[in-house]
C-alpha cells in the first residue's frame, strides 16, 4: 500500500497584539502573534507539527521578532481572553 | 564580429562606447548563465536599449568598483540602476534606485507570510517590489540589503535600521 506522505511549511497566527513601528520595514503595523510550523503530513492529513519559529509578526514586511516558549504562551493566553470578551 | 556589426562598431567616432557597452552586455549574459527564450529575450531588450542610446548609461552606472552582481539572487545594481533578471516575461526590469525611498527584507506577499524572503524596494508613495529571492537570509543577501539601504540613505530616503 503507497503511503503518501508530505510536508508543508504553514504561519499559524494566533491574534493581534496591536499595532506598532516595525525595526525591519518603518511600517505602523499590526503585530500578530504567529508560529512558523514545518508540518508533517501523511495522506494530507497534517499529523506532526514542528516549530521553526514563535512570536510576533509584522503584518507589512512578515519579519517576526522571536520570543521564548513562556514569553509566547502568556501572550497567547492574554490574546485568547481578550477574544473571549 | 557580426555582434560588432550589429551594434554599429566601426561606423562613427563613439565606437570605444559602443565596444564598451557590448562588452558589458556580454558579460551580463555570461554572468546570469540563463538559457534558452530567456536569453533571446535579454539579449533583445539589451539590443533595443543599445539602439536608444539607454544601454551606455547602464555601463556608465556599472562600471564604478562598488557594482554588484549576484548570480545566485539573479539581481545587479550601480549607483543608481538595480537590475533584476527574475523577471521572466520581461527579459530584465530596471529600477531607479534615486526612486527607492526604503529598503528591508520582506516575506509578506499579497498579505500572506511566505517561505521566500525578498529585497522589498519601496517608492515614497508605498508602492512596493519584490526582488532577489532566497530561500533563508545569506550573509550575501543581507550585504545586499544593507548596500541598498546605504544607496537610498544617500538618496535621501528612509532613516531607520
Amino acid at each position: 500500500m503507497a503511503v503518501v506522505h508530505g510536508q508543508k511549511m504553514v504561519f499559524k497566527r494566533e491574534g493581534h497584539v496591536g499595532r506598532g513601528i516595525c525595526k525591519n520595514c518603518g511600517h505602523d503595523a499590526y503585530m500578530t502573534l504567529c508560529r512558523h510550523l514545518n508540518q508533517g503530513t501523511l495522506f494530507w492529513i497534517p499529523v506532526v507539527n514542528i516549530e521553526k519559529e514563535r512570536g510576533i509578526m509584522c503584518e507589512s514586511c512578515g519579519y517576526i521578532y522571536p520570543m521564548d516558549r513562556q514569553e509566547y504562551k502568556e501572550a497567547r493566553d492574554k490574546v485568547k481572553k481578550g477574544i473571549d470578551k | 564580429m557580426a555582434f560588432f556589426a550589429l551594434l554599429g562598431i566601426g561606423d562613427s567616432e563613439g565606437d570605444v562606447y559602443l565596444l564598451a557597452a557590448g562588452i558589458f552586455a556580454f558579460v551580463a549574459i555570461l554572468m546570469f548563465g540563463t538559457a534558452g527564450t530567456k536569453k533571446k529575450r535579454i539579449k533583445a531588450q539589451l539590443r533595443e536599449m543599445e539602439e536608444e542610446g539607454s544601454l551606455q548609461i547602464l555601463y556608465n552606472d556599472f562600471s564604478y568598483t562598488g557594482a554588484k552582481f549576484s548570480k545566485k539572487y539573479q539581481v545587479a545594481y550601480g549607483r543608481r540602476y538595480l537590475l533584476d533578471f527574475a523577471a521572466a516575461k520581461e527579459g530584465f526590469r530596471i529600477m531607479d534606485l534615486q526612486e527607492i525611498h526604503n529598503v528591508f527584507r520582506c516575506n509578506m506577499v499579497d498579505g500572506e507570510p511566505q517561505e521566500t524572503i525578498y529585497i522589498a524596494l519601496e517608492t515614497a508613495d508605498g508602492s512596493r517590489t519584490l526582488v532577489g529571492s532566497a530561500a533563508k537570509m545569506t550573509e550575501e543577501f543581507s550585504g545586499m540589503i544593507a548596500n541598498l539601504k546605504q544607496i537610498t540613505r544617500l538618496n535621501g530616503g528612509a532613516q531607520w535600521q
